[in-house]
């Protein structure tokens, strides 16, 4: 069924975009550079990169810029950039344990193994609009400096080469055990490890080249929350938690890390691995209290949300989800709500298509409200003001008279 | 001369080599014969695959922009790879991973940027370090 019966526009629409290219490249101000977007604005760069689901912060910058700050359609942009390459290869298996955090947290354990390092973050400050002038003293300038290429050096995703812990030694940027082995070795969690020693270790399900359903694996879920839109997430945990829905009740959080990952291919020549570089990723587990009708209730279970760049909203929420549905088990609907309603670009396409000409689809559903008051009329006996159906519905529309 | 950083180290260290020296390096040591291009420079992408740590699940986290490419000088290959969508970088990269890997008359050199590139991370990450140390937090006891 086609959405519109008529020809033409076509001067309008490229005036139109023309419009939108001349706008964005003119104006008073300076065009904003692929580099200050990366270092000033580098957690929309970061969400644009995980919605889109490829790690390229000078061209999700690019799109960014593009798309005159609209993360989504940044996203769209980079997505449809994407599905252009080829892809060379699988990364070997990276441990989420390797993460070298550049933040890490644990809000569920004072004390967990390593540091409480709070990073970059403003979580424990008030949010005030700063009104102070913003151009750096020379003062500002200097301190500013070695921030930046602290930032720099992160936003490139290539902190660090070297095989084993990027900062060297005790006290530096190196790993840590997770709170949740500490659980584990207490007995106080839901052992749900797969054996992968025997052969439990199935690949993981690529959502770019299948079809995502319920009833994928959870790899499939888990690649799915990681590309979907951060809003999405968090307003289908809200709904969870305080809505109607309820699949959360008590959760905790136990690790939030943002930090580095390295990026291990294997050296055509030697068959080896080699680390090309490392992007930064986010990541979090929420700890689930069971205790619901059947659970366990001596032990916790733990959910886990990651996802590229800094985004710590979207990480945790993924976190409850993905223990949420693992709970739901199926039963209800949230699977389904997760697989098929969190796509950024599924969801605003969707939504944006609506702005097209529907004039044929429209035009039919007021001939059948047409016909509908005809077939009353003519029911009970009514001699209606204006027999409809002896009007064409482009007549009705146009508000010509009886 | 014989090779102190094995294949795969130069390989990791010239991914992240500073872009100009890389270059530049490159063309000195085409500058008396050319290697054949045996994998012109490509851009694509990598499927970053990660191992949960609650299930051990894997799950493919994104794809990664890189670009390859692949040289060979007199029966001896040269590869790169590095981050983003940069195809001279790239090649430089595998130019001088043929250098080093025939033991051409430039290949101290290669092993000397791969030495700087090597220190330049260690030190950014010895900064970034440093910035993020004062926000380890000290608990106070009540």
């Amino acid at each position: 069924m086609g959405y519109v019966a008529a020809k033409g526009g076509l001067e309008a629409i490229l005036a139109a975009e023309d419009l939108v290219r001349r706008s964005r490249l003119s104006g008073s101000s300076p065009l904003l550079g692929i580099d200050q977007l990366q270092e000033r604005a580098r957690l929309a760069v970061d969400r644009v990169m995980g919605e889109a689901g490829l790690w390229a912060p000078e061209l999700a910058a690019r799109a960014f810029r593009q798309a005159e700050g609209d993360v989504v359609e940044a996203a769209h942009l980079l997505r449809a950039f994407r599905t252009n390459l080829p892809r060379f290869a699988m990364t070997s298996v990276v441990a989420a344990d390797e993460m070298v955090p550049l933040r890490r947290i644990v809000p569920a354990y004072r004390t967990p193994p390593g540091p409480q390092l709070l990073g970059r973050t403003s979580d424990y400050t008030g949010r005030l609009l700063d009104l102070s002038p913003e151009a750096p003293s020379s003062e500002l300038e200097d301190e500013g400096r070695s921030s930046n290429a602290t930032g720099a050096a992160a936003t490139n995703g290539t902190g660090s080469t070297a095989s084993g812990n990027p900062g060297g030694g005790e006290g530096g940027l190196t790993t840590h055990r997770r709170l949740y082995e500490l659980l584990r070795d207490l007995d106080l969690v839901v052992d749900r490890r797969r054996d992968i020693a025997a052969g439990d270790d199935p690949e993981p399900y690529d959502i770019t080249r299948l079809p995502v359903r319920p009833g994928v694996p959870r790899s499939a879920r888990l690649a799915v929350m990681a590309r979907a839109e951060t809003g999405a997430l968090v307003n289908l945990w809200y709904r969870n938690i305080l809505g109607t829905d309820m699949h959360l009740h008590e959760v905790t959080l136990g690790e939030v890390r943002h930090g580095l990952l390295p990026l291990p291919v294997i050296h055509p020549h030697t068959g080896r691995p080699v680390v090309v570089g490392r992007i930064r990723a986010t990541e979090a587990e929420a700890i689930e209290d069971l205790s619901g009708e059947g659970r366990d209730r001596s032990r916790f279970d733990v959910g886990y949300g990651v996802c590229v760049g800094h985004n710590e909203r979207k990480a945790i929420a993924m976190a409850n989800l993905d223990i949420a549905v693992e709970l739901d088990a199926g039963k209800g609907s949230l699977e389904q709500t997760v697989l098929m309603t969190t796509d950024a670009l599924d969801s605003s396409g969707f939504l944006e298509h609506l702005k097209l000409p529907h004039y044929v689809t429209f035009r039919s559903m007021v001939e059948r409200k047409l016909a509908v008051r005809e077939a009353a009329a003519q029911k009970v006996g009514d001699d209606h003001e204006a027999a409809p159906m002896d009007r064409a519905p482009d007549a009705v529309l146009a508000g010509e008279p009886a | 001369m014989t090779q102190t950083l094995s294949a795969e180290r130069r390989a990791e260290l010239l991914s992240v080599a500073d872009r100009d020296p890389l270059i530049a390096l490159a063309e000195r040591c085409i500058s008396s014969s050319s290697p054949e291009v045996t994998l012109p420079p490509e851009v694509g992408t990598i499927a970053m695959v990660v191992r949960e740590p609650i299930v051990h699940d894997q799950l493919i986290l994104a794809d990664i922009l890189v670009t390859r490419a692949e040289v060979s000088w007199e029966g001896t290959s040269g590869w790169a790879m590095r981050l983003g969508n940069d195809r001279v970088a790239t090649l430089a990269a595998a130019v001088c991973d043929a250098e080093a890997q025939a033991g051409r008359p430039l290949c101290r050199e290669v092993e000397d940027l791969c030495r700087a590139a090597a220190s330049g991370e260690a030190s950014s990450m010895e900064a970034q370090w440093a910035e993020l140390a004062p926000t380890v937090v000290s608990f106070e006891e009540m």
